[in-house]
């Protein structure tokens, strides 16, 4: 709509995400919801421990879900032991430009896997290295959730956005960053270790899914977002998420000397990845 | 909505005899959403499910009508959720963000079908349609219309059109009509007219960008007719923009403060 003066002003609110697209009236052909299906597969032994299980889920008492490289990277280095046993994996496709090791086991390879401690059998971590989108990311949870006795856990979301996406009082240039916020269920009793996340920002795409999939289901989580400038993975990001250590559910599972040489993996990854290489 | 809707509190019931149900629309200019927003806050309902499903993609933030320190609570909001006022006797499904592309055609009959179980005495949907596309006949007509259920016109026409002189949407038949950029608002509205509900599809021709003005508008429009405020109270024909609170998510609409662009 155009003021008095002629100038369109944008309008933006809590009421939705977006603005309504002209594309969408089109007649559009029905999709059925098997094409945006995600894949579970479960190690042989936890599939046997599922089965065995009563309740036919697995037992678990923190849920680590980092989406995204910078989250991935931090678990990996600040969580995950080294030792700790791939339990599962996520498959939902790779783009054909999406570049792999064959083995799979490179920490910048686009992959979903998920993990449990050597130490602590009932700490899973997915680690989320790959593009979901949004229509699959219902899939994605209820693949993983559906299978963890999730009565009393604490689970945790970690994630980034760019602060573009950031809408606040300040020009979005005068907006310091890295920056965290938080979100949390009803059924999360503790406090954030930052500031609640404040209308009218929203959170959308995965995490967003397995958040809304904990307050529907009353799981205890938390989500951590870390909005930044940089495009690519680096320290500073990683680093913002250090200040979650201290708090629910990580202060548990927080290892005593970080695993560094993953850091490293990513700020390789990131040299080579320059415009004029 | 057969295993999508949730209960976010015990209060969620299967039988809705003597309520007003409101649908947010996704529509241009989101004039739907932005008037579920006005009522949900100045009518104070509480929130009492969620539509947890694969055909709505996901988001999450803060409660959009947080009172009070805001920055000092969490209460998380989801894509969908249905809202309740019980003496009021009034529903609303606000849509926070987009249908999965493929999908509009299940969404669209699971609301039916959940509606038509839930025996609602009156059902409005709330959208808007684009202001450019509107057919010749129609340019120099009011930008609000209305399009009725037989069955509603029964009842309701009258005061509709006589006492609050709304404007009807005419057509032969409503397989005939078209609405760009008012979403699910005519598919569901033709499909609920078919099962002889008390439907009713109130829009505004309108284009992207700020739409307050219209869903203040709108507002006042089914104010007038249900009269929720109380507006002998306020001694007035028409209720003033003050008194419909906007939530606390309307923040920051035009983007950042810039009120101090010429201090010293």
């Amino acid at each position: 709509m155009a003021t008095f003066f002629g100038e369109i002003l944008p309008v933006e609110s809590r009421a939705f995400d977006y603005d309504y697209d002209d594309d969408e009236d089109s007649d559009e052909e029905e999709v059925p919801a098997s094409n945006f299906e995600a894949v579970i597969r479960w190690s042989p032994a936890v599939r046997q421990e599922i089965e065995d299980n009563t309740q036919n889920c697995l037992q678990c008492s923190i849920l680590i879900a980092a989406i995204g490289p910078a989250a991935t990277a931090f678990v990996r280095t600040y969580v995950l032991e080294p030792k700790s046993p791939k339990v599962g994996v996520i498959c939902t496709g790779l783009k054909s430009n999406d570049i792999n090791s064959l083995s799979q086991n490179a920490v910048t390879d686009k992959t979903c896997y998920i993990y449990r401690l050597a130490s602590r059998p009932e700490v899973i971590l997915a680690l989320c290295n790959t593009d979901v989108s949004p229509e699959q990311s219902y899939s994605w949870t209820h693949n993983l959730m559906d299978k963890m006795n999730v009565t009393n856990v604490y689970a945790a979301v970690l994630c980034t956005n760019p602060v573009t996406d950031y809408k606040s009082q300040l020009p979005p240039g005068d907006v310091p960053t890295p920056f965290l916020r938080a979100l949390k269920t009803t059924k999360f009793r503790g406090t954030p270790a930052c500031p609640y996340l404040e209308q009218p920002n929203m959170v959308t795409g995965l995490s967003a899914q397995i958040m809304s999939y904990c307050e529907v289901f009353k799981v205890a989580a938390v989500m951590y977002v870390c909005y930044t400038d940089s495009k690519k993975v680096d320290r500073q990001t990683i680093s913002m998420f250090k200040d979650i250590l201290s708090s629910t559910p990580f202060k548990d599972v927080a290892l005593d000397k970080p695993n560094e040489e993953t850091l490293k993996y990513d700020e390789l990854h990131t040299e080579y990845e320059t415009l004029y290489m | 909505m057969s295993g999508i809707l949730l209960p976010a509190s015990s209060r969620l019931k299967s039988d809705w005899t003597d309520y007003t149900l409101i649908i947010a629309s996704n529509c241009v200019g989101n004039v739907g959403q932005l008037s579920a927003d006005l009522l949900i806050s100045t009518l104070w309902l509480n929130k009492i499910a969620y539509l947890h499903t694969d055909l709505l993609l996901p988001a999450v933030g803060n409660d959009p009508y947080a009172t009070g320190k805001i920055e000092k609570t969490c209460k998380l909001s989801t894509c969908c959720e249905l809202y309740e006022n019980e003496a009021l006797k009034l529903a609303i499904i606000q849509l926070r963000s987009r249908i999965a592309k493929g999908r509009k055609g299940e969404y669209v009959r699971r609301l039916e079908h959940w509606i038509r179980c839930s025996k609602f005495e009156n059902v409005i949907i709330v959208s808007s349609s684009n202001l450019h596309k509107r057919q010749e006949s129609e340019i120099k007509g009011p930008t609000f219309k209305y399009l009725i259920s037989d069955t509603l016109k029964e009842s309701a026409g009258k005061v509709l059109k006589d006492s609050l002189e709304w404007k009807e949407h005419e057509y032969e038949s409503i397989d005939n009509v078209q609405l760009p950029g008012s979403g699910i608002a005519l598919p569901l509205f033709s499909k609920c007219s078919k099962f002889d509900m008390n439907i009713i599809l109130i829009f505004v021709y309108t284009e992207r960008g700020d739409n307050l003005q219209n869903a203040y508008i709108l507002c006042n429009m089914l104010n007038d007719w249900k009269g929720w405020l109380d507006m002998k109270k306020s001694g007035k024909t028409e209720i003033a923009k003050g008194q419909w609170k906007p939530p606390v998510s309307w923040r920051w609409r035009h983007g950042y403060k810039k009120d101090d662009m010429y201090k010293s």
